[in-house]
């Protein structure tokens, strides 16, 4: 190459060899020197260019996500598994450990007993939790399968969880995310062995809904950290205040008839009313929820739900005397209704306006009861009266 | 003698080392505390600590190089937004920049400074929300607030946060 150099020297060949060079050293230099900012340049560009297509073209990065949660998820639902199983164990070590040591101290008794109770109470307040599961289950004709919240991703705009069900257990994207006190979400991501509910309180949901007593149906959308709203529902139909909304089926998400909140404000604007609403997601945090698999359409109940307590044991002398019977309230409340219609030999809708009422406080024997907990035995039946 | 905020000897120049565990486990961490820990009703205020924006502050400044910086702040700010489940980049962006800003300015300073670390703690935590909300707005056209109060409230919570945290994650710095 020298040698080349040399017998070419003087020629312009020489000379534009040479502006080459120093060319390609000054393109170096200016590399080395301003590298770290093009390379952060080079790494905002490529993740704005990410973002773009993922707004244009609505499309998600599956792969990136399947890395990020299955390096998370396990380790959480891990986490998870160990609590539950050492919560009793640690419980009963420093319950035994303050037994000893203040064992002839009446106050560690009383220390003692209270932690007992504590943990009794929170194995009651599971099993409560298992059976008003298992009676929604039984209640709800849509199939469904349990699962436990892992975590919490919720971000600066978003409300989301995770839970321990995913693509082995039957899981798809869509599915509708419940709990007996009302909806939660819907599966957005689904893996093998977890999934991605988006809350019902994220921005991003919507789901159709319809009110108990006029059956105004709007749209549920969530705001973020406080609560959500119905949309579209029109200025002339009638929404109170603490009215229940329910699924109305229609967003082919949710079936018909599920709870979705309760009506906080309404205010009447030009074409729409602005209502507002709480879902029972904002003032429960729950750790089991139910992933409905074959959804199916039911009737809204005309009577809002009470917040009527699931108990262990029923009451024997309750039990003994009447049959159990699964469904609504509403339902257990026709069934009483229809009872005493029977026994008084009343039948409804039939008589003119103003002729006399059937005695509702009768209850003749087979009646379910309505409230459950109530530990008092039913009165002796009263013989019917003609009406 | 009371040690001065500007780098000025050759001790505070030098860039921190870790085991690469640590670089592997504390981001980890970082991401399974947010997630897992406000499931409980008592530890719900974890969610406003930013753990990961903390944890790339941190290996920023200790490592004293732009390109650690932006790689780990890339990295964790994809991750989350992997599980956060939202538009793949927005915490990519934002913590890219906070990585590569933050090395910047680290390089300036006695980062084992206590006072130097609130500080970097307390702005660039302002940084990355207000990145974070020019984004919302900017790029996905969401009609987000900025809750200024609320984030300078928050920005020094993070802040003390941080200067505990260093102090331990300074425990897992190599030996010289």
């Amino acid at each position: 190459m020298n040698a080349a150099f040399t017998t070419l020297s003087g020629t312009p060949l020489l000379r534009w060899a040479t502006i080459g060079r120093r060319q390609s050293v000054v393109v170096e230099s200016l590399f080395a020197r301003y590298r770290n900012i093009l390379l952060l340049l080079l790494a905002l560009f490529g993740q704005i260019l990410l973002l773009a297509w993922q707004v244009k073209s609505d499309n998600d990065i599956p792969l990136v996500r399947v890395w990020a949660v299955s390096a998370v998820t396990p380790v959480a639902s891990l986490l998870e598994n160990i609590r539950h199983g050492t919560t009793g164990f640690f419980g009963n070590y420093f319950e035994l450990r303050d037994a000893r040591e203040q064992s002839r101290d009446l106050r560690s008794e009383r220390d003692r007993l209270k932690v007992e109770n504590q943990i009794l109470k929170e194995e009651l307040a599971a099993a409560q939790r298992a059976q008003a599961m298992a009676g929604f289950q039984t209640r709800t004709p849509s199939k469904m399968i349990g699962a436990r919240v892992i975590g919490d991703a919720s971000g600066m705009g978003t409300r989301s969880v995770l839970i321990d069900r995913g693509t082995t257990s039957g899981v798809r994207r869509g599915m509708a995310v419940v709990t007996p006190d009302g909806i939660v979400g819907k599966v957005l991501a689904v893996y093998r062995t977890a999934s991605q509910v988006l809350a019902v309180t994220d921005p991003a949901f919507a789901a159709g809904v319809e009110s108990q007593k006029s059956h105004a149906r709007g749209v549920l959308k969530g705001l973020g950290s406080s609560g959500a709203r119905v949309d579209y529902v029109g200025s002339g139909q009638k929404v109170e205040v603490g009215e229940l909304f329910f699924t109305s089926g229609e967003d082919r998400v949710f079936p018909r008839g599920l709870p979705a909140g309760k009506v906080t404000s309404v205010k009447d604007t030009a074409n729409f009313q602005e209502i507002q609403i709480a879902p029972a997601w904002t003032t429960l945090a729950p750790e089991e929820v139910l992933v409905i698999l074959d959804p199916v359409h039911q009737s809204i109940p005309e009577v809002a739900p009470t917040e009527s307590p699931v108990f262990l044991a029923p009451d024997a002398a309750t039990s003994a005397q009447t049959p159990t019977t699964h469904g609504t309230q509403a339902n257990t409340l026709m069934e009483q209704y229809r009872k005493v219609g029977e026994a008084q030999k009343h039948v409804f809708g039939e008589g003119l306006p103003g002729s006399k009422p059937p005695d509702f406080n009768l209850k003749p024997l087979g009646t379910p009861a309505v409230a459950a907990p109530a530990p008092v035995a039913l009165p002796p039946p009263v013989p019917p009266r003609q009406p | 003698m009371q040690r001065g905020i500007l780098m000025d000897d050759a001790r505070q120049q030098r860039r921190a080392d870790y085991a690469p565990w640590v670089l592997f486990a504390v981001p980890l961490g970082a991401l399974l505390i947010q997630v897992y820990l406000p499931l409980f009703r008592p530890l719900q205020f974890v969610r406003y600590i930013e753990l990961p924006l903390l944890a790339t502050i941190y290996f920023a400044i200790m490592r004293r190089s732009q390109l650690d910086g932006l790689a780990i702040g890339m990295l964790l700010g994809l991750a989350q937004d992997s599980l956060f489940y939202q538009k793949i980049g927005m915490y990519g962006i934002a913590k890219t920049m906070v990585g590569y800003f933050s090395a910047s300015v680290g390089l300036q300073f006695d980062v084992e400074n206590a006072f130097v670390r609130i500080v970097l703690a307390l702005v660039f935590y302002l940084f990355h929300q207000f990145l974070y909300w020019v984004l919302q707005r900017g790029l996905l056209d969401q009609p987000v607030l900025f809750d200024l109060p609320r984030e300078l409230v928050l920005a020094m919570v993070n802040a003390i946060i941080a200067m505990a945290l260093y102090h331990l994650l300074d425990k897992l710095r190599r030996r010289e």
